[in-house]
């Protein structure tokens, strides 16, 4: 992975014996509700989906509800749904899946067992002094490299995106051609898994066009990688992105990809953000009532929707933010009430089997204390909470306004201490080191002993980031602080690090189904 | 085994931190009658390696002290038979160092004694918690250039000048150059103290004599 003329700043991590980070790690136990809580949020939810109901503006979903026992009503869009329904389909819907990036091989099991570190994603690149730019295509690029040589980032967002990332002399070309050469970079940026899920992001005109097409053109490309439908079933590269809009609503193209993935048997994101005090009540509970709500009508959607033969998988999620009454600004996701409330929805996804994606981030514009204490206050918590996706590497801004690469690697850095502090403590004879303290005896050393070099690489995460210099040598280098460090180990990365290129064959493949395409679109 | 192939062999052990290999090797040296001092020169050369790749952040402390440990198994048979020869090393000059009286920290200065010595010091290490008449009476008696105190405590600090006012009772002060080191210790304290200087780290340490000496 590391290329010969990269001289690793990472040393640490080829020694003999010290693994190269860890894929993701064992979700944590921490509970913010008990188990009658939970059952209570459990009844709120389905009483709202019997009285209250959501608005689903689509007809072939709204027929599929009625057939499954649902009081619909056409005019108004409006879906009741029955508690029984729901079970059904909380009961049939599989709940873990591997996802996977270019390599099948290297894919990462989703369920309620592990947490992973995910990178997010925002349409702007953020200067560390907090200014914003529109990103380019080198942007792109750039964010897939430093997120690629991160250790202990699991799964990469589309960094940046939109319009602006297409290049230059690509702009007069059809709209789903861009798409998919954007994606073919990806793929030759990439090794890690790609979470590739919000639309917008890819391409800002996905909103304006055709969003089935563009669910089924991904899918198609994802096949041409895979090599078939069912080789990608088995190891997806993506997942729908089914989100409804709080209070109880869901947007059509939400509902046209959800469609289009349940077909497929390919997997979900199902679930909300209602912001607590404007789209969601002001108390946490009620937050997360409504937000069990929606996100069951989602899993109801899937399991209805899906083909019988292979049942889309869901993950579920919750982007909840505070809307804070002071500055009448929101989501405010890196607040104490967002975090809370993020991590509960772990004990409830958890009380159901089904693994769950939070989204912390801080709403600090600059790369200051204020971004590095919510970051990793809010992060801890939703990692010890046991939540199993955490879309929060890299942010910055509140509502993710953009990317910053040198978030990203400092980032990289609280994801190694955290997946240290989650690893824990072993407990065996040996660590236990009762015949190593007698041979050492009082006033002795443990530094040459054979015990000591056998286990401080295992037992100690070594920080390439952070500094614990003595003062003398850090005023020696530089003086610099920790944003300085970052600017520097981005520019080494962007400098010395290429990811291994993707494999001739599948490149092959892709180039030959964006070609189809293009003629496709000439004859059309 | 040749010569060559042995000071090769050597060096790889204190390298890699081979503790079984390094003593065996420098009695074979003694056996086979090869000069104990070109010996030498290939441990100190394998030592000034891994001082550096400490420094850069190659290796590991541990190692580095081990690395050091697996040298002083060799160099003490090599420097009993240089004794035995009558032949002088020709070290940069002579260290004598302790951790002041009251203060029982040890690790960094047995970092600065493994750099000094990779460096081609003599060393003379009187250990940890040493009374200000035991640093007298080892300067007086061994006549060395340079004399190091540690300190880690602030409180032990203290007896930097103290020391330094005993070589001045003793008229010893002229004739030996004093450096202080410790975590919390600057040139501040260098300066309050009476010494000529202090260490940051090891690294610095092994400059500081070097300049002491006027050996750049």
């Amino acid at each position: 992975m590391i290329n010969s003329g990269f001289k690793p700043w990472i040393y640490w991590y080829s020694s003999p014996g010290v693994k190269s980070g860890e894929v993701g790690i064992k979700a944590g136990s921490y509970r913010f509700l008990s188990d009658s809580q939970v059952k209570d949020l459990d009844y709120a939810a389905k009483e709202i989906l019997r009285r209250t109901g959501v608005k689903i503006p689509n007809e072939i979903c709204l027929g599929l509800l009625e057939k499954a026992g649902a009081t619909v009503d056409f005019k108004e869009q409006r879906v009741r749904i029955p508690a029984s329904l729901v079970d059904e389909a909380i009961k049939n819907t599989p709940k873990s899946f591997m996802f996977g990036g270019r390599d099948a091989k290297k894919a990462i099991k989703i369920d309620t067992e592990h947490s992973y570190f995910v990178h997010g994603i925002g349409p702007y690149m953020i200067a560390t002094d907090g200014s914003v730019r529109n990103s380019t295509a080198r942007d792109m690029q750039d964010a897939y490299r430093v997120l690629e040589a991160c250790e202990n980032v699991d799964v990469a967002g589309i960094p940046v995106g939109g319009t602006a990332s297409t290049p230059e002399d690509e702009m007069h070309l059809p709209l789903t051609v861009r798409r998919l050469r954007k994606y073919l970079m990806m793929l030759d940026f990439m090794e890690k898994p790609v979470d590739t899920s919000r639309t917008y992001v890819i391409d800002k005109e996905d909103e304006a066009g055709d969003i089935r097409q563009a669910a089924l053109d991904q899918i198609q490309m994802e096949i041409a990688v895979r090599g078939s439908l069912e080789e990608l079933q088995k190891t997806p590269m993506s997942l729908g992105f089914n989100e409804a809009v709080s209070p109880l609503m869901y947007l059509p193209r939400n509902l046209e990809k959800l469609l289009v993935y349940a077909e497929h048997g390919l997997p979900m994101f199902i679930g909300s953000g209602p912001m607590t005090n404007a789209t969601g009540p002001a108390t946490m509970a009620g937050t997360l009532s409504l937000w069990l709500a929606e996100t069951l009508t989602g899993l109801v959607l899937g399991y209805l929707a899906g083909n019988p033969d292979y049942r889309p998988p869901a993950l579920w999620m919750c982007f909840t933010g505070l809307f804070d009454q002071l500055t009448a600004h929101g989501p405010i996701m890196g607040a104490p009430e967002g975090v809370i409330v993020q991590s509960a929805c772990a004990d409830i996804a958890h009380f159901y089997g089904f693994s769950i994606r939070g989204c912390i981030g801080s709403p600090s514009k600059a790369l200051d204390p204020q971004a590095g204490y919510e970051t990793g206050v809010g992060l801890l918590t939703s990692v010890m909470a046991g939540v199993n996706y955490h879309v929060s590497i890299g942010t910055v801004g509140p509502g993710e306004v953009g990317v910053s690469l040198e978030k990203i690697v400092l980032d990289n850095e609280l994801a190694g201490y955290i997946k240290r502090i989650m690893r824990g403590i072993e407990v065996t004879e040996e660590t236990l080191a009762v015949d190593v303290i007698d041979e050492v005896g009082p006033g002795g050393t443990f530094l040459i002993h054979p015990h000591t070099r056998k286990w401080f690489r295992k037992e100690q995460y070594f920080p390439s980031l952070f500094d614990r210099r003595k003062y003398e040598d850090w005023v020696r280098r530089g003086k610099k602080n920790a944003v300085q460090r970052a600017e520097e180990r981005v520019q080494e990365i962007l400098r010395d690090y290429w990811p291994e290129p993707l494999d001739k064959g599948i490149r092959k493949r892709i180039e030959d189904h964006v070609k189809m395409i293009e003629k496709r679109m000439a004859k059309s | 085994m040749k010569k060559e192939e042995l000071i090769k062999k050597l060096y790889e052990a204190v390298k890699d931190g081979f503790i079984e290999e390094s003593g065996p090797l420098a009695e074979k040296s003694v056996e086979l009658g090869y000069d104990p001092i070109e010996v030498m020169q290939g441990i100190t050369s394998a030592l000034k390696e891994v001082g550096a790749d400490f420094n850069d952040g190659r290796i590991f402390l541990t190692e580095l002290m081990f690395c050091g440990e697996t040298a002083k198994e060799a160099m003490n048979i090599l420097t009993k038979e240089i004794k035995r020869q009558k032949k002088t090393v020709p070290y940069l000059g002579r260290v004598v160092i302790g951790t002041v009286a009251g203060d029982i920290h040890d690790i960094g200065k047995s970092l600065v004694v493994a750099m000094l010595v990779a460096e081609g010091f003599e060393v003379i290490d009187l250990g940890i918690d040493i009374s200000d008449e035991t640093f007298i009476d080892n300067v007086r008696l061994l006549k060395p250039n340079v004399l190091g105190l540690s300190a880690l405590v602030t409180t032990t600090m203290l007896k930097f000048r103290d020391i330094v006012v005993a070589l001045e009772d003793a008229d010893l002060r002229d004739k030996v150059k004093v450096i202080i080191g410790g975590a919390l210790v600057n040139m501040e304290h260098a300066e309050t103290s009476g010494a000529d200087t202090f260490g940051s780290d090891a690294i610095d340490a092994v400059i500081k004599v070097r300049a002491l000496l006027d050996l750049d």
